[in-house]
């Protein structure tokens, strides 16, 4: 009887859940994709976005995410290799740090686009800018970023390494050549979980890279990001609808192409590896 | 004992056991080593001969320092943090532990083989080609060559060769730790440290590669530790027995194995390879 309840509201939680993505993606789908164009794509808006299509805020999109990966996948990598292959058995700094990007792994978005006009804005006088728009994101995506990196690496048995040692290998050649392979789905998992939310991202924007829909002609133009676009059509521009449905359908494909393409790398290596 | 009757493996033309180790050299001297861990004495002043080509075996009790002392003659004990070291080993006529040697020559030149098989999750060819590149040898010409050499010499060749680049994972235990045998000898070490080679393998994957390891007498100089006395009486010539004192790892015994096992001089060897003791 318990065994029967259980099985019951088990499989009723999955049922919700399943019903909520396809109703929020159903809806995207089915108003954003009629009547959807080519030239959507290409096309510069015009009558505030009401018209027109979403090419510049595509590149500004792009060039968003370029900043913010490029920055997330150095200086992330790099911190999650030192806190887990560099610093012996937890000690207190790594604990500091480990600490710190907890915490602003829950910091709201908001907060995070207050601090970036305050910093890259303001006092680096990047102004509203693609610069400032790709570091605070990057600020932001970090957090997430280097904590699944440092759990992937860890879950690496031990066994590796020492071997690695036992060879002669140096600990350069060790990470670089043993670890780092074996650790690349779980990183590559982590950046899909970053990009998703950079992608995502809306609030942290409006205060950094500004709303301007123009092209952008460098990194220090203003540019508007999709999610910002949506957000503005939707919320600010009457008669914004159709295409703030379309910009959202254009914006799930983009992140189900990103989740595609990762897990089919991610089962790639694997199956070489495993 | 069991053993695989499907293949003629390379190394049954070896010379048998008999003569390969009998000018008795020493390849390594052990001095007064104490190893500690933070304040925990692994091992108190060890002082052990190695004779080269001749299958040493260390028994004794779980935790009275065997592995350390593997650990140390390759000094990879260095990898953990609290560990110091005391004393002197020499090898081949230099100081291990001195900080002037150059670390990967002698982890080359004194190969080490851990329990558990460690492959790394590459190919089985991977495995072996990384370690070659890493050391030098970069011709793929030249690396083939030498992946069937050693492949060969450790009777994984017949077993593998139509699926070199399939996963090193997928092999059997007892394949994959041939394959980390191979692994190791591929950089052609003068010496093999074995910590209990065969203790995670079933039963016929152990005899073949106990079986390897005693036909390998004479070509390298093998330290081998053992929890397996019957094991240890097969393939050794000499022998180690630790002990643990006073919390302390100390070497009891040391000699020759049929010595010890005839003629044991302290009363706790005597114990321990009757059965009663460890």
């Amino acid at each position: 009887m318990g065994d029967k309840l259980f099985s019951i509201l088990v499989h009723l939680s999955v049922l919700v859940i399943a019903l909520v993505f396809f109703a929020i993606v159903g809806d995207v789908a089915i108003k954003g994709f009629t009547a959807i164009q080519w030239d959507f794509i290409f096309t510069e808006p015009s009558r505030s976005g009401r018209e027109g299509g979403v090419g510049p805020i595509l590149v500004s999109t792009f060039l968003l995410l370029g900043i913010c990966l490029s920055i997330v996948i150095s200086l992330g990598l790099g911190t999650a290799i030192y806190l887990n292959e560099f610093t012996f058995h937890k000690s207190k700094f790594s604990k500091i740090i480990e600490l710190s990007l907890d915490i602003l792994a829950g910091v709201p978005s908001i907060v995070f686009g207050l601090f970036g006009n305050v910093l890259f804005c303001k006092i680096l006088g990047l102004g509203f800018s693609i610069l400032s728009g790709g570091l605070t994101l990057a600020c932001m995506a970090l957090p997430l970023f280097i904590r699944t990196a440092q759990s992937s690496l860890r879950g690496i048995p031990s066994e590796y390494r020492s071997g690695s040692k036992a060879l002669g290998f140096s600990k350069a050649t060790t990470l670089i050549k043993v670890t780092l392979p074996v650790a690349i789905p779980g990183i590559i998992a982590g950046l899909i979980l970053s990009i998703g939310r950079a992608m995502a991202e809306t609030a942290a924007l409006i205060f950094t890279s500004g709303y301007v829909d123009r092209m952008p002609s460098s990194l220090l133009d203003s540019g508007r990001a999709l999610s910002v676009h949506i957000y503005d059509l939707s919320m600010n521009i009457s008669g914004g609808d159709l295409n703030a449905y379309r910009s959202a359908f254009l914006l799930i494909i983009g992140l189900l192409f990103i989740n595609f393409s990762a897990s089919t790398i991610i089962k790639k290596t694997l199956r070489v590896e495993n | 004992m069991l053993t695989s009757k499907e293949t003629t493996y390379p190394w049954e033309k070896l010379p048998p056991k008999e003569d390969c180790c009998v000018d008795k050299k020493l390849i390594i001297s052990v001095r007064n080593l104490t190893v500690q861990y933070d304040k925990k004495v692994a091992l108190d002043g060890i002082n052990l001969d190695i004779n080269q080509g001749c299958i040493t075996a260390l028994v004794g009790p779980s935790g009275c320092g065997k592995s350390t002392l593997l650990l140390t003659l390759n000094r990879l004990v260095e990898e953990i943090p609290s560990a110091t070291m005391q004393g002197d080993i020499q090898f081949d006529g230099k100081s291990v532990l001195s900080p002037s040697t150059n670390i990967r020559s002698l982890r080359s030149d004194i190969g080490l083989i851990f329990q558990k098989p460690n492959p790394f999750p590459f190919s089985i060819k991977k495995n072996l080609t990384l370690t070659l590149s890493e050391h030098g040898v970069k011709d793929r010409a030249e690396q083939d060559i030498i992946v069937e050499q050693s492949l060969r010499s450790v009777g994984l060749w017949d077993e593998v060769k139509d699926r070199l680049e399939s996963s090193a994972l997928k092999l059997s235990g007892g394949q994959q730790q041939r394959l980390c045998i191979a692994r190791a000898i591929i950089l052609k070490p003068k010496i093999l440290l074995m910590d209990e080679p065969c203790s995670a393998l079933d039963p016929v994957s152990s005899g073949i590669v106990e079986d390897l390891v005693s036909n390998m007498r004479g070509q390298y100089t093998i330290i081998i530790i053992t929890h397996n006395l019957a094991q240890a009486r097969r393939i050794s010539d000499d022998m180690g027995v630790f002990w643990v004192k006073n919390d302390r790892g100390v070497l009891i015994e040391k000699g020759s194995t049929q010595d010890i096992f005839n003629n044991p001089k302290s009363e706790i060897t005597k114990a321990y390879i009757g059965g009663i003791r460890g």
